[in-house]
């Protein structure tokens, strides 16, 4: 007996030994190489990428890291969904060259998600608000204290009340501003609750509305609703090769819950598709008379407007709404959206888009998708291929089951001056750095 | 090596046939005469089945938000698991299945962004077996709701 346990019980010691040593080892020797790039991760932070590249953590456990940022000398700049210790927004430096971020600061008491960099300025939002920061030489914010008010008053019901953000190259800014509903019924998510006709939710939220990035104190008085018909928008960003907004909009939940007899647990999980739009000023993308079913490849009424899966659009109800670029599977959350315009990585990447899922909690009893980051390669403003999974392994766990369970989730993208793509995560705090080592 | 490996196999058979035995013993001797047996027995089970009626309704109306765990989800969906909410009062619990909430309640720290729907349309025996289940699962260990309680909410609501 004792033998025999020993003969099949030694690999306990050996893999704990061999476990421990790979990831003590992982969390050293980041330094550039002789070329001068950026080495990364042992075990590339735990991620799966293509041939050639590689990831490190720049941060950890920075807080709910919602969108980023980064400036012309590598610094990070992050708006956290809530201020941690009384900041809202941090600043990671690297001070070593290593891709580790040494110095970590903060500003901004209040929580939200949006953040970006334009010109001479860093534009951060709240829930019901736009903020900017003049920059120094050094592309950081001098007056943290005293920012200018661009946008105020914005809906903020809660549901869907992330005020993403990305500015032109003529001074305008596109602030979306979600639905606080699922599909505009009387009584949100309500079984036999009818949706509301015309859905007035749709007047001051909904859509992506445009104001101007250089005036102050601006309401929806000021400002303009440059697209309608979007439940809710998180990932969004301005394409500067076809000069044309393009948002990831997050497609509605619970089509059995509400619609049992229309829709089973199946089909609920599978639909409706999370699209991606090329929006022009005044398109409507249709919510909630329509979602898009990415099996049938159309737009469908939605059960709420008298829809049962398979009647298409109405008469003012999404009859003109356009169609997305691409339709990816349901409920995976895109909540980062890049168009990526660096030189580190291979040719097949420029000018294509980045989109980062955050993981989908509403397809039980199915398991729950989403955790990465994708990417779809774009040629002429249009896509060239079928979209692929570019990063994935966040999450940490496989399967998901619930969200819950998830360590990291990705939220926010953003482009190093090297090229370097940053992925934000808003539950483990983890602030991502790929690159590209291949030849 | 040989002899090893047959000690192995042959101990393995051993345990099986043993814990086969005593399955069966336990079965034979003690499921018709001793309750307490019967209760150990099916103790494991008890999250799983105590409350079949509510646990069938929780995955109906429940689960895609709240989550098979009751882990709720990040932000959005409560947890159900391991809050004053459901093993607490059962009055202010049984006036959110009936009218629903949407005031962003404060659970443990967090606020919640999606709207809970109101479940005015279950029955009372319904609501109490959906309560009694979620009262005892995912860890929970609060007692069970009864009908006769909801139906006294569900009047003070009407009011």
């Amino acid at each position: 007996m004792k033998k025999q346990f020993s003969s099949s019980w030694w690999y306990i010691p050996v893999v704990t030994a061999f476990t421990l040593g790979t990831l003590s080892c992982s969390d050293k020797e980041d330094k550039k190489n002789d070329n001068g790039d950026i080495i990364p991760d042992k075990n590339n932070a735990a991620l799966t990428l293509p041939e050639g590249f590689g990831a490190l953590i720049v941060a950890d456990s920075v807080g709910e890291a919602r969108h980023l940022a980064v400036n012309k000398n590598g610094d990070v700049l992050v708006k956290l969904n809530k201020p941690k210790d009384g900041k809202g927004i941090l600043i990671l430096s690297d001070k070593d060259g290593d891709g580790k971020a040494e110095s970590k600061t903060g500003f901004g008491n209040y929580g939200g998600t949006g953040i970006t960099l334009k010109g001479n300025y860093l534009y951060a939002s709240s829930n019901t608000s736009v903020f900017r920061y003049a920059l120094d030489e050094n592309e950081l914010p001098e007056n943290t204290n005293t920012p200018d008010t661009i946008v105020h008053g914005l809906i903020d019901r809660r549901q869907h009340n992330s005020k993403s953000i990305t500015l032109d190259d003529n001074n305008n800014l596109y602030v979306n501003i979600g639905a606080y509903s699922n599909a505009c019924q009387e009584r949100d998510r309500t079984k036999d609750s009818p949706g509301m006709y015309p859905c007035t939710i749709l007047d001051s939220a909904g859509g992506i509305w445009k104001f101007r990035a250089n005036a102050m104190k601006q309401s929806y008085g000021e400002g303009a609703r440059y697209a309608t018909g979007l439940r809710n928008v998180v990932g969004l960003d301005w394409n500067k090769e076809d000069n044309t907004l393009y948002v990831m909009q997050h497609g509605r939940d619970n089509l059995h819950d509400l619609f049992p007899d229309l829709y089973d647990a199946q089909a609920s999980a599978d639909l409706p598709a999370e699209t991606l739009y090329k929006i022009e000023e005044g398109d409507d993308a249709g919510w909630p008379y329509i979602y898009y079913d990415q099996n049938q490849g159309k737009k469908i009424l939605s059960p709420e407007y008298g829809g049962d899966g398979q009647k298409e659009p109405e008469e003012g109800k999404g009859k003109n709404a356009i169609d997305p670029l691409v339709a990816f599977p349901a409920h995976m959350a895109p909540n980062g959206l890049l168009f990526y315009t660096g030189s580190m990585f291979p040719e097949k990447y420029k000018n294509g888009a980045f989109v980062a899922f955050h993981g989908s909690w509403n397809r039980a009893p199915e398991e729950q998708e989403g955790f990465m980051v994708a990417f779809v390669p774009f040629k002429g403003g249009k896509p060239a291929g079928e979209w692929e999974v570019f990063a994935k392994g966040f999450a940490g766990v496989d399967p998901v089951l619930s969200p819950g369970d998830a360590k990291h989730r990705p939220c926010g993208l953003a482009q190093g001056p090297d090229g370097s793509l940053y992925v934000s995560d808003d539950a483990g705090g983890t602030i991502y750095r790929i690159v590209y080592n291949g030849k | 090596m040989k002899n090893l490996r047959y000690l192995k196999v042959l101990t393995i058979v051993f345990a099986l046939m043993v814990s086969a035995c005593g399955e069966k013993d336990k079965k034979e001797k003690t499921d018709p005469v001793t309750p307490a047996a019967t209760v150990k027995k099916a103790a494991p089970e008890i999250e799983e089945t105590a409350y079949p009626e509510g646990k069938k309704l929780y995955g109906q109306y429940c689960a895609t938000c709240h989550q098979r765990n009751g882990s709720g989800v990040p932000n959005l969906n409560p947890p159900l698991r391991n809050t004053d909410y459901v093993t607490g009062n059962t009055s202010r619990l049984i006036r959110i299945i009936l009218k629903g909430s949407d005031e962003g309640l404060e659970v443990d720290g967090q606020t919640y962004a999606n709207t809970m729907p109101a479940h005015d349309f279950l029955d009372d025996t319904q609501v109490a077996e959906l309560l009694a289940y979620i009262r005892t699962a995912f860890g929970n260990t609060a007692g069970p709701v009864t009908a006769e309680e909801v139906r006294t909410v569900r009047h003070e609501i009407l009011k």
